[in-house]
């Protein structure tokens, strides 16, 4: 790095066409700014934030790796919820998880991301549109597959709601902390496999605690419905709330 | 994968900051580790990126803020860049966060 000024030099940024020259005085002029770089997706959600407190709607942004059993859990809470419940999918390509929702029960919209591998806030607000939410209490958004992306973009939600499913591992809650730090609760999935796998939940429980002291924590199985008791109450509570 | 949406934000939020005639030559951040930013990948989409904007000198100067917990056992503050590093006090894994997801930009010079 360039002592003067702390530009990077070539190397260090991958730019090849970088011809400052270093032992001339740096004529740069510094103008502050202070300004997030997720301001304009932040306004977005705040928009849909004041929208879904108008109409009485409780708001969940569901993140997790793919397969981790997200469109398995909502096809369990579409059984229970019917039609107090709507779903956004965030899909790259196929409309195959909104389908499995539709099926088991409660209304689905598709957001087709093309490519990208996060929903932001501005095509959340443009899904709104396409649901009916007269019967509607609450609505979660299946983010696109991915521990990374979806967790620095604010939807509008009330909270996140992450999925750690028993296959990934138990080491993953910090190699991911800024999805984590994020969550108001936690789905470890895939319970009914813990016979066959090493992984400690006391363990990723813990660390989600230290990233976030309030995190709540449901050992589930959207297969068995193991410990799915617990979610819908505690989902009826924020609904009815 | 998100860093090019990311890398389009910035020089989005610099453009109107740029006064007219000058060129942008640095744009300095504040990233966070709860950031969720690859600072490798945001570099190499943001070099692109200002080539085809027509800012072709333009580079990120990233500044690295530490994240603050505050231990819930002792009361200790503590600062670190891993979040995998608990108390030193009392090596307690229980605390708040006080900061640590900082994305901004700070500053440009043109
Ligand atoms: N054994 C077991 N398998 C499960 C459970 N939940 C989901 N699965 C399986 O895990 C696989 C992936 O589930 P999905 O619901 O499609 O996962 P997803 O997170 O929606 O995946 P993407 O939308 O592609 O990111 C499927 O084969 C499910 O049957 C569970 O609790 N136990
Ligand atoms: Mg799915
Ligand atoms: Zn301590």
């Amino acid at each position: 790095m360039c002592d003067t000024c702390g530009c990077l030099s070539p190397s260090e940024t991958g730019h090849h066409h970088h011809h400052h020259d270093h032992k001339h005085t740096h004529e740069h002029k510094q103008i502050a700014i202070g300004e997030s770089v997720m301001a304009r997706n932040d306004e977005y959600a705040e928009k849909n934030r004041a929208h879904f407190a108008e109409k009485r709607l409780f708001v969940i942004n569901l993140i997790s790796s793919p397969g981790s059993g997200k469109t398995a859990v909502l096809e369990v809470l579409a059984r229970h919820f019917g039609s107090r419940m709507a779903v956004i999918e965030g899909d790259i390509q196929t409309s195959r998880d909104a389908d499995r929702v539709t099926a088991a029960g409660s209304a689905a919209h598709q957001i087709e991301t093309q490519g990208a591998c996060h929903l932001d806030a501005h095509s959340v607000g443009h899904a709104l549109a396409h649901l009916d939410l007269e019967t509607v209490k609450l609505i979660i958004i299946e983010n696109v597959g991915n521990l990374v992306c979806p967790s620095t973009y604010d939807l509008g939600e009330n909270e996140k709601m992450a999925i750690l499913s028993l296959p990934e591992g138990d080491d993953k809650v910090l190699k991911y902390p800024a999805l984590f730090h994020r969550v108001k609760t936690l789905l470890i999935n895939k319970m009914d496999l813990s016979p066959y796998l090493q992984f400690d939940v006391d363990r990723a429980e813990a660390e989600c605690r230290s990233l976030n002291p309030e995190v709540q924590s449901f050992r589930v199985s959207a297969t068995t419905g193991v410990g799915m008791d617990a979610l819908f109450a505690y989902l009826e509570d924020r609904i009815g709330e | 994968m998100h860093e090019l949406s990311l890398a389009t934000e910035i020089i989005e939020l610099a453009r109107p900051h740029i006064p007219k005639g000058e060129m942008l030559k640095v744009v300095g951040l504040i990233v966070g580790p709860l950031a969720g930013v690859c600072e490798e990948s945001l570099r190499f989409c943001f070099a692109e990126l200002v080539r085809l904007e027509g800012f072709p000198e333009a580079m990120l100067q990233i500044e690295s803020a530490p994240a603050r917990f505050q231990c819930l056992d002792c009361g200790h503050e503590y600062e670190t860049v891993t979040v995998e590093q608990f108390c030193p006090a009392c090596s307690s894994m229980a605390r708040t966060m006080l900061s640590g997801t900082e994305f901004s930009i700070n500053f440009i010079e043109v």
